[in-house]
């Protein structure tokens, strides 16, 4: 079944004007000055959302997540770039087995507090299972996913990063995702 | 992300504590929590607060009939504020 592809119309117009911010955003970013430099920037704006109708039951649903928490297996995969100013925008798959106290997170731009205490507040694949074992989720896949959240490319996110998870979803069967940006 | 994983067949929903931007980017379904960023399922080791979370989210899922469309979890941040760059962070906020 070829894929349904989204709008990619918004890809050449972002490239474009993100060509032109970059120069001026880079040194305030350098600086960690986010604020002036995301003031100007060409986010993506969109008046029409796709859709696919839920087809049964979440509780006879395989479902994924994906997290924007920059969580890797440290000694496994490569952390993401936490330094790199314009974000990273690729992508780690995290096996449903894995062990949620053994992940460390590569993204340097939010408190990880919460999140070292308890992974499920980003990543609640625990809580998931428990929901999987009680009947309320059909069953959960194989793979979920984390990206890191800090991403001024957008249309690379987009246009690489997100098709790339969502065609081996499908080549897993999820019929439902949970998206948690953080 | 969302957007595109819904476009290849699979149905969607996000957790948000940002509406603006989450309306920017307009998402399929969406649940707006009101926890501070970093938290998106309330506190560390809340067990049932982050179980109550999840099942509204996908009660969500089966109910929005509108692309767009969105709910409002009505649980609270019931932690100190987080700290971030100088900042507290409290109930709802992003940054």
């Amino acid at each position: 079944m070829p894929p349904v592809r989204s709008d990619a119309r918004w890809l050449a117009e972002f490239r474009s004007q993100y060509a032109a911010w970059w120069p001026e955003a880079h040194p305030l970013i350098a600086q960690h000055q986010y604020g002036p430099a995301f003031k100007t920037y060409p986010w993506p704006t969109f008046r029409e959302a796709p859709w696919t109708p839920l087809g049964k039951p979440v509780a006879q649903s395989a479902l994924a997540v994906v997290t924007t928490g920059g969580l890797y297996r440290p000694g496994v995969d490569l952390p993401f770039d936490g330094d790199a100013l314009e974000g990273d925008w690729g992508f780690r798959a995290l096996p449903r087995e894995v062990d949620l106290t053994g992940l460390a997170i590569a993204h340097p731009h939010f408190a990880h507090e919460a999140a070292e205490a308890d992974m499920n507040t980003i990543f609640p694949l625990k809580r998931l299972g428990e929901l999987e074992a009680a009947g309320l989720i059909g069953r959960l896949a194989p793979t979920h996913y984390s990206t890191m959240g800090y991403v001024t490319r957008a249309a690379d996110l987009a246009a690489e990063t997100a098709p790339t998870i969502a065609a081996r979803m499908k080549a897993e069967g999820v019929e439902v995702a949970l998206v948690i940006p953080v | 992300m969302q957007r595109e994983i819904e476009a290849w067949g699979i149905s969607t929903i996000s957790l948000s504590n940002n509406p603006a931007a989450t309306e920017r980017v307009n998402p399929p379904r969406w649940a707006r929590v009101r926890f501070p960023r970093g938290s998106m399922l309330g506190e560390p080791g809340n067990r049932d607060k982050q179980l109550a979370v999840l099942r509204d989210t996908f009660a969500a899922l089966e109910t929005i009939r509108e692309p767009g469309g969105h709910v409002e979890l009505s649980y609270r941040w019931e932690a100190p504020p987080v700290m971030w760059r100088g900042k507290l962070l409290t109930e709802g906020s992003y940054s």
